[in-house]
């Protein structure tokens, strides 16, 4: 699918669009899904360690690498800018054939673009027109979903308060009045009319089979140490490396917040 | 006793905003804070862990080369640009004011506006580069010519402050000695080189000084054209302290960033205080 169309030697259309840049996007829409479909995992909540430059882990860098770099169907602007201009901007502007790691926070821009009708907002007849979404054929559990961990401070002065604070915002009809990027945060609210379109299905099973990042307070550093070591493996390693290369980013991280 | 209740303002001021944090700073680069909110005192423990990383040569190398290379491409621009501004031609005063457009623009318009230059499909830097070397090079996923785009946008916003400071220097020199020196037969490069330089050496050392440390602490640009990546190959120190004190919330690893930072400009501002007076005529 990765095509050149008009014939000036450039490729015009890639075949898969893939966020690999600095932001949080790479570990969690990219290389994760990739692990855990290949058995790994990031972090051990147990011993409290970063565990992926495992197998699997050098198998997900690997795969990513001969996207860009071998089959050259993923291209290499993919690693830098933010996650809207690699992923968002030349989806909508048909630069990408597919796009792997859609948020559902951008169902809204379908519906601006006109590829999608009456699914944002829902609407029972709601369908896709020029576009559509599928669920990637991985292992179960292998997807992410935006699902963080709500903790409090156990030095907190007012735990009472936040207790409070914490059952007011599960309390489901406050759920059911703000929506997590644009998709029901209460259960109830999928078996609605307008969530029963074909679209809508898709998404209630990413949810479903979809899993969290490591509950580590440190999470912020975890991303940014795989999304760096990525990029050293993709634009600069070009592949080289891959298992060294991942292994020294895994101890720097340890060697600072092993156990925490 | 009245001079120093009128100075108490001014101290109590710079040791509120200044001292004060700087001292708090770099007790926090000797603790850790744990994850149930206690400070506990560690020593040295944080600089050894940045030590040990080859990720801390890498952000020393990056801060480096990212000064020198601003300072390299700007004070010669600068000391041109400023000859220029202070000779006495026509319409040379609109020059003045359009030469000091990059410096008053915000950095991270710029920025922006330089990323959307170096775009890989319509940018006119990229498509200039593609030209001359015959292939298309994403700028910003490759680290030598990312570190260049940097190192040029931070020239391009700091040579308008040094052209300023060296044109002030410049015109506060009495036009008798240039004419004293042209009967002695001296050419340009020599009145430039006896003259001009050593006249403006004060100037230069201070507009140095001040793009040093800008430089040396510039965290958005950075983080605005490429987050210090691909890999760490744009990281500097302050990138790396941005992430960790405001993205990732580590202060006390920030702080110990901070402190490096700190000695860092230390040296920096020796240097230039023995270079001008070792140079001093």
């Amino acid at each position: 699918m990765t095509r050149d169309t008009d014939g000036d030697g450039k490729i015009d259309i890639w075949g898969l669009g893939v966020y690999l840049g600095p932001e949080r996007g790479t570990i969690e829409l990219s290389f994760a899904p990739l692990l855990w479909h290949f058995g790994g995992e990031l972090w051990n909540p147990e011993t409290k360690k970063a565990t992926f430059a495992s197998e699997a882990g050098i198998k997900a860098a690997q795969t990513l690498c001969d996207w860009v770099n071998k089959y050259e169907i993923v291209p290499k602007f993919a690693v830098s800018g933010a996650h809207d201009d690699v992923q968002l901007k030349p989806t909508l502007h048909g630069d990408y054939a597919m796009t792997w790691g859609w948020g559902s926070y951008w169902i809204s821009q379908l519906e601006d673009k006109g590829w999608v009708k009456g699914i944002f907002p829902p609407t029972p007849d709601g369908k896709a027109v020029v576009t559509d979404v599928a669920l990637t054929p991985s292992q179960p559990q292998a997807q992410f979903t935006n699902c963080w961990t709500i903790s409090m401070y156990n030095l907190s002065q007012n735990k009472d308060a936040a207790w409070k604070f914490i059952d007011f915002l599960f309390d489901c009809e406050n759920l059911k009045k703000y929506p997590d990027a644009g998709l029901p945060a209460c259960a109830d609210i999928w078996s609605a009319p307008e969530y029963q379109t074909p679209f809508y299905k898709v998404w209630k099973e990413a949810v479903a089979k979809g899993r969290g990042m490591p509950p580590t307070a440190h999470y912020g550093e975890l991303a940014d140490t795989v999304a760096a070591a990525l990029q050293q493996i993709l634009v600069i390693d070009k592949g080289a490396n891959i298992a060294k290369t991942l292994q020294k980013a895994e101890d720097e991280y340890n060697a600072r917040y092993e156990g925490e | 006793m009245l001079p120093y209740l009128y100075l108490l303002p001014a101290i109590l001021i710079l040791f509120s905003l200044l001292i004060a944090p700087l001292i708090t700073g770099i007790l926090m680069s000797f603790e850790v804070t744990n994850l149930d909110g206690t400070v506990a005192w560690s020593g040295f423990s944080n600089f050894l862990t940045l030590f040990k990383e080859s990720r801390f040569a890498t952000n020393f190398c990056n801060s480096i080369i990212y000064v020198i290379g601003n300072i390299l491409l700007s004070t010669p621009l600068a000391y041109i640009v400023a000859i220029l501004i202070t000779t006495k031609l026509p319409q040379v005063s609109y020059f003045r004011s359009i030469y000091l457009l990059p410096w008053v623009i915000s950095p991270i318009v710029s920025t922006l506006l330089f990323r959307s230059m170096v775009d890989p499909s319509m940018g006119p830097i990229a498509k200039l580069i593609e030209w001359i070397t015959g292939e298309q090079i994403i700028i910003l996923a490759n680290p030598s010519w990312a570190m260049f785009i940097i190192i040029f946008h931070s020239f391009w916003r700091s040579f308008p402050f040094v052209m300023l400071f060296l044109s002030a220097g410049i015109a506060s020199i009495p036009d008798e000695i240039y004419e004293a020196a042209t009967i002695d037969g001296a050419n340009s490069w020599k009145r430039f080189l006896t003259i001009t330089f050593p006249l403006t050496l004060g100037h230069l050392k201070i507009a140095l000084l001040m793009i040093t440390m800008w430089t040396l602490h510039d965290a958005e640009t950075i983080t605005a054209f490429t987050r210090g990546g691909p890999g760490y190959s744009t990281e500097t120190f302050a990138v790396r302290l941005f992430k960790s004190s405001f993205i990732n919330f580590n202060l006390n690893f920030g702080s110990t960033i901070g402190v490096i930072l700190l000695i860092i400009s230390l040296v920096f501002m020796f240097f230039y205080f023995r270079l001008v007076k070792e140079v001093n005529y």
